[in-house]
């Protein structure tokens, strides 16, 4: 894969719907196999307190999801919705490493972690996010 | 290109594969038969009164709604009413009885530091209650007092206009004193409450209480000696009743509660800032007047 010099950063809309595709791509392959356990609890005022196993499901799908992202960034360059809007990752340094995958993904279990990690694009207008910063990647326009 | 996306299915493929393995394993948990905690804490009252210094109130129609939803839940075997009131408005205390009686399945009271007055009538509605040796229940009885500031008012000059159409109109004002006849007809009212609160605790507790019905508090292990309570213990003793009335050997326990929006969250503690942001302005500006020190 040959990645365009980067003239610009990549534009945060393209940013905002790889992500999205991938937040539907995850409730499919992640999320929904659960939707039996998630079906006992009605969703209505009454919130219901159970036992650990509600912790261990969110435990589960949190990992799931940042493997989502990192399998795929680590091998690929890109998740689905990244290769849809061709744009990739890379790390700022030499190779790409796994922990960096890691990383940068961690704040994707939670949508407000993301708003948060997100706040450089948004009022700095910097092309990362925090933890891309940590973990020494951008995401760039490629062929 | 077909690498690239074999690898994708092959990534994609497991992780569902994973989660598929794992849900199978969380959706068989068996989530019925489970036995509910209502919480009855502060005084009982009909409406809440919205201010900030009313924290604790046990509103009756809240209850109540808990108790409709415990009924029409299947999956829900048993009650188990968490009780912390010193007891409140009579008719509140009443409108959760006949709901508690309503009930198709065990109720259970668990009455926790107080379960007195209002909230002992509501637990005497249950099919049975524990209490702790020390835990404060009874006081079957009805409160009519009040401060009453006719000689405050003399002493200072401030007089009490009586205007009234209907001259009982303002029995039991707290600007003036009772008169005879005022105070015998307020007495007759408050023996009529007490005799239906008393009738209605012996009722549901198949023994004539009567002897007890005076008001007195009982710890609890007065209390279960006098037959007030059935048995002495805390939650899990609750919870084994619970199980035992209601024929099941495992459940889960579960509690109601209001899940709060976040605007109403924002606007509660908003008001209590604002109130003592309030205060602390308006203290700045008193200023201390000799002639309004009242001596004693």
């Amino acid at each position: 894969m040959k990645l365009k010099k980067i003239v610009a950063p990549v534009k945060l809309w393209k940013r905002i719907v790889a992500y999205l595709i991938d937040v539907i791509i995850v409730n499919l392959i992640i999320v929904y196999p659960f939707r039996d356990f998630f079906g006992n609890f009605e969703n209505d005022i009454i919130v219901k307190e159970i036992g650990p196993e509600i912790f261990m499901v969110f435990f589960i799908i949190s990992i799931l999801t940042i493997l989502y992202w990192a399998l795929l960034e680590f091998f690929l360059k890109q998740s689905i919705g990244k290769a849809l809007l061709n744009i990739y990752v890379r790390s700022t340094e030499k190779e790409l490493k796994f922990w960096q995958c890691i990383v940068r993904n961690l704040s994707k279990i939670n949508t407000l972690l993301l708003i948060i990690d997100s706040l450089n694009i948004i009022f700095r207008k910097d092309y990362q996010r925090y933890l891309e910063k940590i973990s020494n990647t951008e995401v760039v326009d490629g062929e | 290109m077909a690498s690239k996306f074999l690898k994708i299915f092959v990534i994609v493929g497991i992780l569902f594969l994973i989660s598929f393995l794992l849900a199978k394993n969380f959706n068989s948990i068996d989530f019925s038969d489970k036995i509910v905690f209502i919480s009855i804490k502060g005084t009982i009252v009909s409406s809440s009164s919205n201010g900030i210094f009313n924290e604790q109130q046990a509103t009756s129609t809240g209850v109540i709604s808990y108790l409709n939803k415990a009924k029409n839940d299947n999956t829900i075997k048993a009650v188990i009413l968490e009780i912390n009131s010193p007891g409140g408005e009579a008719l509140a205390s009443r409108e959760i009885v006949e709901a508690v009686k309503g009930m198709n399945k065990p109720v259970v009271a668990w009455i926790r530091d107080v379960g007195a007055s209002g909230a002992y009538w509501v637990a005497s509605a249950s099919d049975s209650i524990i209490a702790d040796e020390l835990s404060v229940t009874g006081s079957i009885g009805v409160l009519g007092s009040y401060l009453q500031f006719e000689g405050l008012m003399n002493k200072y000059g401030i007089t009490y206009e009586r205007l009234v159409g209907g001259r009982y109109k303002d029995l039991g004002s707290s600007y003036k004193e009772l008169s005879t006849e005022e105070r015998e007809i307020l007495q007759k009212k408050i023996n009529t409450i007490h005799r239906i609160f008393s009738d209605d605790v012996s009722k549901n507790r198949k023994k004539d209480l009567s002897k007890f019905s005076n008001g007195e508090f009982f710890l609890g292990i007065e209390a279960k000696e006098i037959g007030l309570i059935d048995h002495l213990g805390g939650k899990e003793k609750a919870i084994e009743v619970s199980k035992e009335l209601a024929s099941i050997e495992k459940a889960r326990t579960v509690v109601f509660k209001e899940r709060k929006s976040f605007f109403s969250s924002i606007d509660k503690y908003f008001t209590k800032y604002s109130y003592f942001i309030g205060k602390g302005i308006s203290d700045g500006f008193l200023v201390k007047n000799e002639e309004f020190v009242i001596n004693t």
